[in-house]
């Protein structure tokens, strides 16, 4: 599949995943950051996720990996908007769909939109990303 | 942690975050060795014409929102925006320093939102990722 296979309006296939302590850990190891609020206690009361540990739901490998060309992907933009704090080993379910498509400077882009909920009902965090595919 | 106040004037600087990101947490952050790719394997990483591994843009991005996230307090977690702008390519080893800035203070009928210029810069004070945030306080 290509750019052109990307229907705008499309709804993403749902995925879910829980943000474990060791995942809290590693995240913070692999970028060699610390903060209390991520492995102790938060103002939320307990252990909160990092407002990125998932990097960008939007941009989950599974959504945009059947279009792109891996050799020459660029992550151009991404936008959050934070609604309420993830709290660690919560499950989160992310749902999206694709929103634009265009042809830019000789490169094709697309963008997905999303938005995280937890197993609560809260919503954590609507996303937006950007690609070049 | 929590810095910013209603009284926090335009022009204030965040206090910075400054890492040296090594190959070592390149791979840790991309999930080697279970992933290979031009993020975590250097031999990948030349085949696609690049020096060395590709730092995931996202990085940068968690750096900012790390700043943001101590500037702002627990209010970045219920109303925090951000936009992120990725312009360079990083490898490692490279040292990555976030800095932000108070630009613009904004009414709001729930109280005032700080607008905040954020961007992480290399070692040599290169944009590598710009940011405009927002939360209220």
């Amino acid at each position: 599949m290509t750019w052109e296979d990307i229907e705008v309006g499309r709804e993403c296939e749902p995925y879910e995943y829980v943000v474990t302590e060791e995942a809290v850990q590693g995240y913070l190891n692999a970028l060699g950051i610390g903060n209390p609020w991520y492995t102790h206690d938060s103002p939320f009361g307990g252990p909160i996720a990092p407002g990125l540990i998932s990097k960008s739901d939007a941009a989950d490998p599974n959504w945009w990996f059947p279009f792109v060309d891996r050799s020459a992907f660029l992550h151009a933009r991404s936008e959050f908007e934070f609604i309420h704090p993830l709290r660690v080993g919560k499950k989160v379910t992310v749902k999206g769909r694709w929103v634009e498509k265009y042809q830019k400077r000789d490169r094709n882009w697309a963008t997905i939109e999303a938005v995280a909920v937890d197993e609560d009902g809260l919503i954590i965090v609507k996303s937006r990303t950007t690609h070049t595919v | 942690l929590r810095t910013a106040t209603k009284k926090t004037e335009v022009g204030h600087e965040l206090s910075p975050l400054s890492v040296m990101f090594t190959l070592e947490m390149c791979r840790a952050y991309s999930g080697w060795p279970e992933n290979k790719n031009f993020h975590t394997d250097i031999d990948i990483a030349k085949k696609k014409g690049f020096l060395s591994v590709l730092v995931e843009a996202s990085v940068s991005g968690a750096y900012i929102n790390e700043i943001l996230t101590r500037f702002f307090g627990a209010g970045w977690f219920k109303t925090g925006k951000l936009r992120l702008t990725f312009l360079r390519s990083v490898h490692p080893p490279q040292r990555l320093t976030a800095k932000g800035i108070v630009r613009e203070k904004i009414e709001e009928d729930s109280g005032i939102r700080l607008v905040v210029e954020a961007w992480v810069e290399n070692e040599n004070e290169e944009k590598v990722t710009v940011a405009t945030a927002s939360a209220l306080v």
